[in-house]
């Protein structure tokens, strides 16, 4: 490294001599001041872009989702009622017979114990998904007369297969005082 | 926390963590702190007073927004100078000045003295001023590579990654430059060259 080199190098901040034109300070604080406030104001265009956009795509989606159920979104499941007021009695009707029939075999007295009761109780309620199922193609199909009369149908069936329980029900608590009935007799010859 | 992780301790780490907040008194008072050498050397690269005030003022607030980007791995200032020589540089090839065609660059007039410059004479050291001045007559590459190998102390490799020339240009270029600095110091008059 020859004199030149190192004097420069040694003295490189000394170099640092020239000075910007007067009025640098407020040239800058002004640039600095427009910065920021457009900067702040980009800021707050953007959040409200943002926010626009999020409520279109809200209300797209729900109206895509409308159109492809094409039925009111409240319901989850559509019902009988939906479709027109002939059915909503039909479908009244039916609920009503069912959930009579329903308490009568939750408070009928089971001697042998509530396990039965139990069983039978979760047998009906299994029932309810072939009606949902029915519901569910209600849903995609729209209004078509066979899933009509499948869905009366399995108001109908379910009431009848109640009423057989019932029945039965009735008979074996018969039965069972016949016997008892028996038992005492024998019981009294032996 | 972010001191503890910057392997560079900054002088000024206080004033880099409120710019980092976006903080407008930080900003300034680390433009305060860094103009001159930043002005300086973007005045090397561009030669154009007007031009370097613009880059330098420019290189700041890239950097308070990028300042995200600033790892710590160097001092804040080595960071801000290679934004500074980034866009000097940029504005030295819009100009349309080759650096691989150094040799066909116009050679400057020597520059008459301003004002300012006459006031300030006294203060700064006189060799140092004369020096000064000669580099400012140097053509633009002789001048650019001058100036990054000496005064801004990168060596030819980065020199060769900063500028896109490769590195024995930069060394060749140098030699060059150094050589031309001599004559047109010789040619000043004084012959008080240390």
């Amino acid at each position: 490294m020859d004199n030149l080199e190192k004097y420069i190098s040694d003295n490189r901040r000394e170099f640092d001599i020239e000075e910007p034109a007067k009025g640098h300070f407020e040239r800058f604080a002004l640039k600095l001041e427009q910065r920021r406030r457009s900067r702040s104001s980009f800021r707050w265009q953007h959040m409200l872009q943002v926010a626009v956009i999020a409520v279109m795509v809200l209300l797209s989606s729900l109206w895509v989702y409308d159109r492809i159920t094409g039925r009111p979104s409240e319901y989850q499941m559509i019902t009988l009622s939906d479709i027109s007021g002939e059915y909503r009695e039909a479908e009244l009707y039916y609920t009503a017979l069912i959930s009579r029939k329903y308490n009568e075999i939750k408070s009928f007295d089971f001697q042998g114990g509530s396990r039965d009761q139990e069983i039978l109780l979760r047998e009906l309620s299994e029932m309810d998904a072939v009606y949902r199922s029915l519901q569910q193609e209600l849903k995609l199909e729209g209004d078509h007369p066979m899933i009509i009369n499948a869905m009366l149908r399995h108001y109908q069936l379910k009431l009848e297969i109640m009423n057989r329980i019932m029945e039965h029900l009735r008979e074996i608590k018969q039965g069972d005082k016949h016997t008892t009935d028996d038992h005492e007799t024998s019981h009294v010859y032996s | 926390m972010k001191k503890s992780k910057s392997v560079w301790q900054n002088i000024h780490q206080d004033l880099i963590d409120n710019c980092r907040k976006g903080d407008s008194k930080a900003q300034f008072e680390l433009y305060r702190l860094y103009y001159k050498n930043m002005y300086n050397i973007s005045l090397r690269i561009v030669n154009d007073t007007q031009e370097a005030e613009d880059i330098m003022q420019e290189a700041f607030f890239s950097a308070f927004e990028n300042i995200g980007s600033y790892s710590g791995q160097v001092s804040f200032g080595a960071w801000l100078r290679r934004i500074v020589i980034n866009r000097s540089l940029d504005a030295l090839k819009k100009r349309r000045l080759d650096l691989q065609s150094i040799d066909e660059a116009p050679e400057q007039e020597v520059a008459e003295d301003t004002d300012t410059d006459k006031e300030r004479e006294e203060a700064e050291a006189a060799e140092t001023k004369r020096i000064h001045r000669c580099i400012k007559l140097l053509p633009d590459g002789y001048r650019v590579i001058l100036s990054l190998y000496l005064l801004e102390g990168y060596d030819h490799e980065e020199i060769a990654e900063i500028t896109g020339i490769t590195a024995s240009t930069s060394r060749s270029q140098y030699t060059r430059a150094k050589n031309r600095l001599a004559e047109i110091l010789k040619k000043s008059g004084s012959d008080g060259q240390s």
